[in-house]
């Protein structure tokens, strides 16, 4: 009897690449933080300048709302606001940039604090560049069959495996289709639950892609849902998850969900090790139309079921309780006749949860 | 390598690597991959195959350096076997100094 052990193994502690080296994220800085007999002893006041977190510009006209009033800072970026001790943050915020919470400090009564604040300018959020990983195509089906796989990354594909061709090219002189210059084709014929790809005869476990798109942002509901209404509460769909307990967490989920061995056993082999340099992660999955948003599928003939599962992910160092989460009701794989199971996931950042 | 092998391989590193305009490779085989870790397995395998790919990206290739291609003998895959794979991305550097 043939037998056959396949070990994978990673050897992630053998961390010797310098190139990972992120700055920390300090939305302000404080310069002094002394008592004054000029204040009363249920007030405190905030004096500073406020800058982009980036360029370090100095940035006029930033609302500064304190729970009951909003001040504007001066032409020179400068501003003062004296305000009672019940508020327990101020909130700095400006067109185009993100608000920034002067918080998780403690104000004092007599105190006269002086501080530097930095906004993050949303458009340098929206040009972060952000990985698509992995997204693996397995294909099941009692039929033997030839099937055309269109796929259309929102973003710059990178690699691909089997080597996927442009559409474009392949059907340049068709006027009857309409194809994006972005979108990609497998031709692939299933039999026997293999999958052989018909441009060079060979077989393939699985489709394989990656890209490089921006503008990712984690799924929330705001609430009160307009502006005006101060201060707006997000909440995020999905759950902080210790690193430690990452493992169990998506072995779990996984097996709720349906997934078979093969399947839960390459998802986790490929992420849980990339989820262990934070002592935190926020975690938020996207099932099936959701997963549009990095690239959209056409397939043909149609499939019963196309099941999508992307994870969407943060590492933290700790857990902001000011940060809502919401657990997700998520959808077990419709597993019939001819269906796919597509996995993918993206690593966002810590500050891509604080709109 | 069989191609569910052979893709595994190939989706984890090569997206990893194409990031680099050059890429130094070398691959460490069998007792070789004894640096990484030790395995003791009973009953003994057959065969018990060990590839590690072991890379660093470059910006030029550097004609200091001097490369002998290497001579990899094929797994054999008979009885009980094992296979597993694996690698490293070492920084240029590292590879500068320890050759020149």
């Amino acid at each position: 009897m043939k037998k056959l052990i396949y070990l994978i193994s990673f050897l992630f502690s053998f961390n010797l690449s310098a190139k990972e080296v992120k700055p920390e994220l300090k939305n302000y800085e404080i310069i002094s933080d002394k008592t004054s007999k000029f204040i009363s002893k249920n007030k405190f006041v905030v004096e500073g300048t406020v800058y982009d977190f980036y360029t370090k510009e100095i940035l006029a006209d930033v609302d500064i709302f304190d729970g009951d009033k909003t001040k504007k800072s001066s032409k020179n970026g400068t501003f003062k606001i004296k305000t009672n001790i019940k508020n327990t943050h101020l909130v700095f915020s400006k067109l185009a940039y993100k608000p920034s919470y002067f918080e998780d400090y403690e104000f004092l009564g007599k105190h006269h604090i002086r501080v530097k604040i930095f906004l993050i300018n949303s458009q340098q959020i929206e040009e972060q560049q952000f990985q698509v990983k992995k997204p693996v195509i397995y294909f099941y089906s009692f039929q033997e069959q030839e099937i055309n796989f269109n796929f259309t990354p929102h973003g710059k594909l990178i690699f691909s495996y089997p080597k996927a061709e442009l559409e474009s090219e392949l059907s340049a002189n068709r006027t009857d289709l309409n194809v994006s210059e972005n979108t990609y084709s497998w031709k692939v014929s299933y039999k026997n639950n293999q999958l052989t790809n018909l441009a060079d005869q060979k077989k393939y476990p699985y489709l394989f892609w990656e890209s490089e798109q921006n503008n990712v942002q984690f799924k929330a509901t705001i609430n009160p849902p307009s502006k005006r209404d101060f201060p707006a509460v997000f909440t995020y769909d999905g759950e902080f998850v210790s690193s430690k307990n990452i493992l169990s967490f998506l072995d779990s989920t996984l097996t709720k969900l349906g997934f078979n061995a093969t399947e839960k056993t390459d998802f986790i082999t490929f992420w849980a090790p990339q989820m262990q340099d934070k002592p935190y992660y926020f975690i938020q999955f996207l099932q099936d139309d959701a997963c549009n948003q990095f690239a959209s599928y056409e397939i043909t003939p149609k499939p019963d079921k196309v099941n999508r599962f992307y994870m969407l992910f943060a590492g933290l160092e700790q857990i902001n309780p000011q940060i809502k989460t919401k657990k997700q009701n998520l959808n077990p794989l419709s597993r019939k006749n001819f269906y796919l199971v597509d996995w993918g996931g993206i690593e966002l950042k810590e500050e891509n949860l604080r709109f | 390598m069989n191609d569910r092998e052979k893709t595994d391989f190939i989706t984890y590193w090569a997206p990893r690597m194409i990031q680099n305009e050059f890429n130094f490779v070398q691959f460490l085989v069998q007792d070789q991959a004894n640096q990484f870790a030790n395995y003791e397995i009973s009953p003994q395998p057959t065969s018990f195959n060990r590839i590690y790919l072991v890379f660093s990206g470059f910006e030029t290739m550097s004609k200091d350096l001097v490369l002998q291609k290497q001579e990899i003998k094929p797994f054999s895959r008979s009885g009980f076997d094992i296979l597993e794979w694996g690698g490293i991305e070492f920084n240029s550097a590292i590879l500068n100094q320890t050759e020149l």
